[in-house]
C-alpha cells in the first residue's frame, strides 16, 4: 500500500547526486521535492539526477516541476538537472506531458550518469532585463562582472561589444524583455540573448533591415560564431561564441 | 565636476543625470570650488535652504558676505513672468552687478527644480539655454546646467545638449571641445546615441571636423548612427568627418558600419595622430 506523501532518498554516484523520490507528487509535495532538489544542488555536485521510477504523478501538469527546477538549478548554482526513467509506463507519461521537449529523460540512471558533461556545461549565468534603453548598459555591466567573477580568459571588450549588439537588437525589434545568458564551456564563452514573447512584435520602420544588418554585422565581426534559433517557448535566441585565449 | 583640461570650470557645462544624488554632488562641488577660489556664486534655487543645508557653515558665511547669492526661483518666476527675455535681462543685471562689486569670476548654478519653475514652458527652456550660453560667452562667467533625464522631455534634452556641445556630461559618455576637436569619453549606445548625435552635429555646425575617440570604450551599431547623420551633413558640403584615436574594437565598428558602408568618415590611426 502506498501512503500519501513523498520520501526522497539520495545517493552519490560518480560525483552526481541521485534523488530517488518515492510516493506521490502533487500539490502537497511539489514544494518539498523542488526545495530538496535545490538543496542538493547547493553543494555543487556534477549533476542532480532524479530517478522517476518510484514517483507517482496523478496530475501530469506537476511534471512542470522538473522544467522549472532544472531552469533554476542551471541559473544558480549552475548544476544540470537530469531525469531518468526506466519504467515504460513512466516514460509514456512524461511523453504525454511533453517533458522531453524541455529536458532529456534518460532511459536509466546510468545513462544519465554517462550523459553528465556531454556537453560539459561548466558555468552558466543569467539575467533578465527590462525592455528599456538602459538594458544595453546593464547587460554590459553584467558581462563584465561575470567575466571577472569567472576569471574568463577572454577579451572582455569583445564580450561586452557582442552583448550590447544582441540586447540592442532585441530592444530595437521587439517589445520583449531580453533575457541574457552567459555560458562557459570548454574553450568557449557563449553570450546569448533570449526573447520569450511567443509573438515578437516587429517595429515597422523603414530602416529596420539596415539597422539589424548593422548590429549583426558587428556580432559577426566580433564573434567566432553566431546564430539565431527558435526556443521551445516560442521565442528566439540569438547567440554568439567567443574563443578563450589559451586552452585549459 | 566639469572642469576643462586646464583646471578652470567650463564656460557652459551640462550634466545629465538619472539620480538627484549625482546632480547634488556636482552642484555642491561647483559651489564649494567657486567659493574657495573667491568667485561669486549665483545659485538659482527652488528651495533656498537646500544648498545651505548641503554645504553647511561655509554657505552661511558666504551668503552673509554676498559672495553667495541665492536667487529664489519662485520670485524670479513672478518677476519675469516666465519669459526667457525678461529672465535673461535679470541674469545680465545680476552678473553685471557682481562684476561691479569687483568679482572677476562668476559661477551660476541651480538646484533640481529651479529651471523648470523659472521657465515652465519646455520650448522656452531651450531659448533660455541659448541666453545662458550668450551669458557664458562673457569672459569670467561660468554656468552649470543640469537636467534630470527621468523628468525632462527628450526633445528638450537633445536641443539642450546641442547648446552645450562644448561640455556635456551624460550618464555614460561625456564630450569636451578641445581646440578644434571634440574629445569624447565613455560608451555610445542605443540609450544615448541621439543625445550624443546632438552634441556632435552642434559641434560640427560650429566648425569641428575631428572627433577624438581615444577614451570611448563602447560604440554599438546604434551608436554609429550618430556619426552617420553628421558625416552625411558634412558630405553634402563637400567635407568629411575624421574619427581619430579609436581603440581596435571601436575602429572595427566604425570600419564595418561607417567606412565600409558609405565612405562617410575618415579614420585616422592613432600613430598618424600627434
Amino acid at each position: 500500500m502506498r501512503r500519501q506523501g513523498l520520501e526522497i532518498g539520495q545517493r552519490v554516484l560518480f560525483g552526481a547526486v541521485v534523488a530517488e523520490p518515492r510516493g506521490v507528487l502533487d500539490a502537497g509535495s511539489y514544494r518539498t521535492l523542488r526545495d530538496t532538489l535545490v538543496k542538493i544542488a547547493v553543494d555543487e555536485p556534477l549533476a542532480v539526477i532524479v530517478d522517476l521510477d518510484r514517483l507517482d504523478v496523478p496530475d501530469g501538469s506537476a511534471y512542470a516541476l522538473f522544467v522549472s527546477a532544472g531552469d533554476q538549478l542551471t541559473q544558480w548554482p549552475g548544476v544540470p538537472l537530469l531525469l531518468a526513467a526506466e519504467n515504460e509506463g513512466q516514460r509514456a507519461r512524461v511523453r504525454e506531458y511533453h517533458l522531453p521537449r524541455f529536458v532529456i529523460v534518460h532511459t536509466s540512471v546510468s545513462a544519465a550518469v554517462a550523459a553528465i558533461g556531454d556537453p560539459p556545461l561548466r558555468r552558466i549565468a543569467r539575467r533578465r532585463l527590462p525592455n528599456a534603453l538602459t538594458s544595453s548598459g546593464a547587460a554590459r555591466d553584467f558581462v563584465r562582472e561575470i567575466c571577472a567573477e569567472w576569471r574568463v580568459r577572454v577579451d572582455v571588450d569583445t564580450a561586452v561589444a557582442v552583448v550590447a549588439e544582441l540586447v540592442e537588437n532585441t530592444l530595437l525589434h521587439t517589445y520583449c524583455a531580453p533575457s541574457l545568458r552567459v555560458e562557459l564551456r570548454r574553450d568557449l564563452l557563449t553570450v546569448a540573448v533570449y526573447d520569450d514573447d511567443p509573438e515578437p512584435v516587429r517595429l515597422v520602420e523603414r530602416d529596420v533591415a539596415a539597422q539589424r544588418r548593422g548590429g549583426l554585422a558587428l556580432v559577426a565581426a566580433y564573434a567566432r560564431a553566431w546564430g539565431c534559433a527558435p526556443t521551445p517557448a516560442g521565442g528566439k535566441v540569438v547567440w554568439a561564441t567567443l574563443r578563450l585565449s589559451g586552452g585549459e | 565636476m566639469s572642469a576643462m583640461d586646464d583646471g578652470s570650470p567650463a564656460r557652459h557645462a551640462l550634466v545629465l543625470h538619472q539620480s538627484s544624488l549625482r546632480h547634488r554632488e556636482n552642484t555642491v562641488a561647483w559651489v564649494v570650488d567657486a567659493l574657495s577660489r573667491g568667485d561669486k556664486v549665483l545659485h538659482r534655487a527652488a528651495d533656498p535652504n537646500r544648498l545651505v543645508d548641503a554645504i553647511g557653515e561655509v554657505a552661511g558665511t558666504a551668503e552673509d558676505s554676498g559672495q553667495l547669492e541665492i536667487v529664489d526661483a519662485h520670485r524670479a518666476r513672478t518677476m519675469t513672468d516666465g519669459l526667457p527675455r525678461a529672465l535673461h535681462q535679470m541674469f545680465e543685471d545680476l552678473v553685471g552687478r557682481a562684476f561691479d562689486d569687483g568679482y572677476r569670476e562668476i559661477v551660476l548654478t541651480a538646484d533640481e527644480e529651479a529651471e523648470r519653475i523659472m521657465v515652465p514652458e519646455a520650448g522656452d527652456r531651450v531659448a533660455h539655454e541659448h541666453d545662458l550660453d550668450r551669458l557664458a560667452m562673457q569672459p569670467g562667467v561660468h554656468v552649470l546646467c543640469s537636467y534630470d533625464l527621468r523628468v525632462e522631455q527628450p526633445d528638450v534634452v537633445e536641443a539642450v545638449v546641442g547648446v552645450h556641445h562644448r561640455c556635456v556630461d551624460d550618464v555614460l559618455w561625456s564630450a569636451r571641445l578641445s581646440g578644434e576637436r571634440l574629445l569624447v569619453r565613455g560608451e555610445i549606445d542605443l540609450s544615448n546615441a541621439v543625445r550624443f548625435g546632438s552634441a556632435l552635429s552642434a559641434a560640427a555646425a560650429h566648425g569641428v571636423r575631428t572627433v577624438d575617440l581615444r577614451e570611448v570604450t563602447v560604440l554599438s551599431a546604434a551608436g554609429t548612427r550618430a556619426f552617420e547623420v553628421t558625416a552625411g551633413f558634412l558630405r553634402e558640403r563637400g567635407e568629411r568627418l575624421t574619427l581619430a584615436n579609436m581603440s581596435p574594437k571601436v575602429r572595427l565598428a566604425a570600419a564595418t558600419l561607417l567606412v565600409a558602408g558609405e565612405q562617410v568618415v575618415d579614420v585616422v590611426e592613432p600613430r598618424a595622430e600627434r
